[in-house]
């Protein structure tokens, strides 16, 4: 079953992250990323969704220029990441999946001292707010922290400087609820007082639910979906309904169908479209609709992601 | 471009600074720096600038302390606004900084006393006081750079040391039967002419700039340097499937790993560095040192193949416990074995390797058919100095799991230049003094059987000790010298 009825591009609207066909192969291995074209208007929260391996983090180095895409082109605030890296990355806050220095003999306190000589917008009195919201032990060495400690250094690191676009890969992974709860809450905080364009790569979607306004959902290093949050939710929806006895399904809707569940004359499809116009087609066919739900953003990737790994 | 404000990048001179203050802060690189310092100052005494041979070399290990004290650097050490190429260039040049100091204030103070000594002795100032200090330092200069160059090459500490191996070596073969010209020169017996002074700074300035162009290749070459990430995970084996029918044994009895199972273990580790190793001793010994000095006396060959020895010994346990850090080592920990048994297996596998090498300089030195130890029952001393040495050189290592780069290096450089030489000048002569068991090193050995048997068997009892106390010191926590 193919997806390409599924939207990929976000429309016409200034992008603060744009990725365009990038191919990445790690070694002769398989494709890491297999054209991603990613795009993030300004301004977003855009959640990027996926199981492990899916190549998301390797779509946060390529914007940095940590790692260079073997085709395509990546661009941060407009600017080519391989033609000016140092430049794109003055814009950028990172957050990565694994805080792993080399200066681990460093306090938390010199620490931030360090990145602040390389960020000419650093704002130490936020970052010492920061500290002092997030707890940061700032007179421990950053060796000895703990793995949470070490999550909320990183992420003073990545707000101090108040950036343009904040690259979270996998933030909240290792924290425990309490830790992921003040995150959160900072980074709307954040958010409130700095124009920022967040791109959260996460494989826990629940966690952005509350914030995101865009979503793609990407599998073996291409992007199954991409769209503003409020199209999801009016467009893809879990139908039950009560079909006649060897009932063939509903013609012209079964290619919009992500996912047919359900068993005998009970069914419950997830489908892609506008709500009146799949229930008609349903009803249409002889089935009773009972009725059309949304789904949280969790159950949306979900379904995305087994389509498309179904398909 | 679109309507966001960009935010300007790093300013180099900033990051420089910055980089220079981060080194200082470094209690580490303080203590290597005052290693040197005091490694030099060692050298003291009325032959002049000659002590600094040895250590000039040395500074091309100084990057390795600087810069890999912890893991590896992460993604968010190589996510700064600042061109990559550029910012490991400041880094270089920061901690060639601190390597120019380490060697100023020791030159500074040779020459001066120099000075004075010779008008004392003479009535008028050596003719080589005006061009050697100046000499030195671009020679460290340089050797500092090619460390560098090797530590951004690879990162790799085991590369590094193998680079400063090759190295070290490169002025003998360059130089050649002119070695012991340059002897003279540095002791301040040889007059030196204007013209001979000048070509002396020329060459050292040269040498400095080609190791600066080879550390800004290496540092922009992106094609030679795999980027983060960029390498591949190698696939899991498979693990070994059951034979068809067979029970599982989830309910058999446990027991911990057999001691020769571990040792065994620990060895396969360090087949690489073993296999790199005697490369190395066999080269040195075989190739550079009989080829190049074929015209000099026959005590220079001899004597060049006992330092080959000796520098492999001293260096091996940094060798042994670098490849004890990898990701490799964590993904085998924790092992069912007792924590100083582990410890000790990792000492005796280290001792084993060691022992190879240095079998195979031995049989490199004689196959290579260039003059031999004097006594052929010096063989098997050479052998039980380099496991003497060995075993003194390890303290620092076992005293914790992740063990600091910088107190290892820093430990073994004072041991080379500051601590073997006072021991063996201060200890009482005799029998069963420490010089006695080290004399296997020198062209004419005493009787050296029962000092070594005495002091390898005390300093064995006194690693095993310490070792027990760096497991201790493990359980409490970290290890006390990771404090800055």
């Amino acid at each position: 079953m193919g997806l390409s009825f599924l939207p990929t591009r976000v429309g016409d609207t200034p992008l603060a992250v744009e990725t365009r066909g990038v191919e990445k192969r790690y070694g002769g291995g398989a494709a890491a990323l297999a054209g991603l074209d990613l795009q993030v208007p300004e301004g977003a929260v855009y959640v990027l969704a996926g199981p492990n391996g899916a190549g998301k983090s390797t779509a946060l180095k390529i914007l940095l220029d940590l790692v260079r895409a073997d085709r395509g082109e990546a661009r941060v605030c407009g600017l080519p990441t391989t033609r000016r890296p140092a430049l794109v990355r003055a814009q950028i806050g990172f957050v990565p999946e694994v805080v792993e220095t080399a200066y681990g003999w460093l306090t938390a306190r010199e620490f931030l001292a360090h990145h602040a000589a390389f960020y000419a917008t650093w704002d130490a009195g936020y970052a010492d707010a920061l500290c002092q919201r997030l707890a940061v032990p700032l007179h421990a060495r950053v060796e000895s922290l703990s793995k949470g400690a070490l999550r909320r250094m990183a992420l003073v690191s990545a707000l101090a400087h108040r950036p343009a676009v904040l690259l979270l890969d996998e933030p909240t992974d290792g924290l425990d609820p309490l830790a992921r709860e003040e995150f959160c809450a900072l980074l709307v905080e954040h958010l409130t007082t700095a124009p920022t364009t967040v791109l959260w790569s996460t494989h826990h979607v629940h966690e952005a639910d509350r914030m995101a306004d865009h979503v793609g959902v990407i599998q073996e290093g291409r992007l199954v979906m991409q769209a503003p949050r409020d199209t999801v939710s009016a467009s893809l929806r879990r139908y039950r309904a009560q079909v006649p006895p060897a009932w063939t399904g509903a013609p012209g809707l079964n290619g919009d169908v992500l996912l047919r569940e359900g068993a005998g004359r009970e069914i419950a499809w997830t489908v892609w479209g506008p709500e009146r116009e799949v229930a008609s087609r349903l009803e249409a066919a002889g089935a009773v609709v009972r009725d059309a739900l949304p789904l949280s953003l969790e159950e949306a990737t979900l379904a995305l992601l087994r389509a498309g790994r179904e398909g | 471009m679109n309507a966001i404000d960009l935010h300007p990048p790093a300013r180099s001179a900033r990051v420089a600074r910055h980089y220079l203050a981060l080194l200082g802060r470094h209690r580490t690189v303080v203590v290597v720096t005052l290693t040197f310092f005091l490694g030099m100052l060692s050298t003291l005494n009325s032959s002049g600038f000659l002590g600094f041979e040895g250590v000039v070399p040395l500074m091309a290990l100084l990057p390795l302390v600087q810069w890999t004290t912890s893991v590896r650097r992460g993604e968010i050490d190589h996510a700064m606004p600042l061109d990559r190429v550029r910012h490991e260039l400041l880094q270089v040049a920061a901690g060639a900084a601190w390597a120019l100091l380490a060697m100023l204030l020791p030159l500074a103070l040779v020459t001066l006393l120099a000075l004075q000594w010779n008008l004392f002795r003479t009535g008028h100032p050596a003719t080589g006081i005006a061009w050697i200090p100046p000499v030195l330092l671009l020679a460290g200069l340089a050797c500092y750079l090619l460390g560098a160059a090797a530590w951004l090459r690879g990162a790799r500490s085991g590369l590094l040391l193998c680079a400063f191996y090759g190295l070290s070596l490169v002025p003998v073969a360059l130089l050649g039967p002119r070695w012991g010209h340059v002897e003279r020169i540095l002791s301040l017996d040889a007059p030196i002419t204007p013209a001979e002074g000048v070509a002396g700074m020329v060459a050292a300035a040269l040498a400095a700039a080609a190791a600066g162009a080879v550390v800004w290749l290496v540092a922009a070459g992106p094609r030679w340097r795999p980027r983060v990430g960029s390498r591949a995970v190698p696939a899991r084996r498979p693990a070994p499937a059951r034979p068809a029918g067979a029970p599982p044994a989830a309910d058999a009895r446990r027991r911990p790993a057999r001691p020769h199972a571990v040792l065994w273990s620990e060895l396969r580790l360090l087949r690489g560095p073993t296999l790199v190793g005697v490369a190395v001793a066999v080269a040195c010994t075989l190739w550079l040192v009989p080829g190049i000095l074929r015209t000099q006396p026959p005590a220079l060959h001899v004597r060049g193949f006992l330092t080959v020895v000796r520098t492999v010994a001293v260096w091996w346990p940094v060798v042994v416990w670098l490849r004890g850090r990898g990701p490799w080592r964590r993904r085998l920990e924790p092992l069912p074995v007792g924590a100083l048994a582990l410890r000790l297996s990792r000492v005796a596998a280290g001792a084993v390797s060691l022992e190879a090498v240095v079998l195979a300089a031995i049989l490199a030195h004689l196959a290579g058919g260039g003059p031999r130890l004097a006594a052929p029952a010096s063989y098997p001393g050479v052998a039980c100095g380099a496991l003497l040495l060995y075993l003194v050189c390890s303290f620092p290592l076992v005293l914790a799991r992740d063990h600091v780069v910088g107190w290892s290096v820093a430990w073994v450089c004072g041991m080379l230049t500051f601590g073997i030489p006072v021991w063996t000048l201060f200890a009482p002569p005799g029998v069963l003094s420490p010089g006695a068991a080290l004399s296997v090193f020198s062209l004419h050995p005493v009787a050296w059987l029962p000092a070594i048997l005495l002091w390898t068997t005390v300093v064995a009892a006194l690693l095993v000790a310490a070792t027990h106390g760096g497991v201790l010191g493990d359980r409490d926590g970290p290890h006390p010298f990771a404090a800055r």
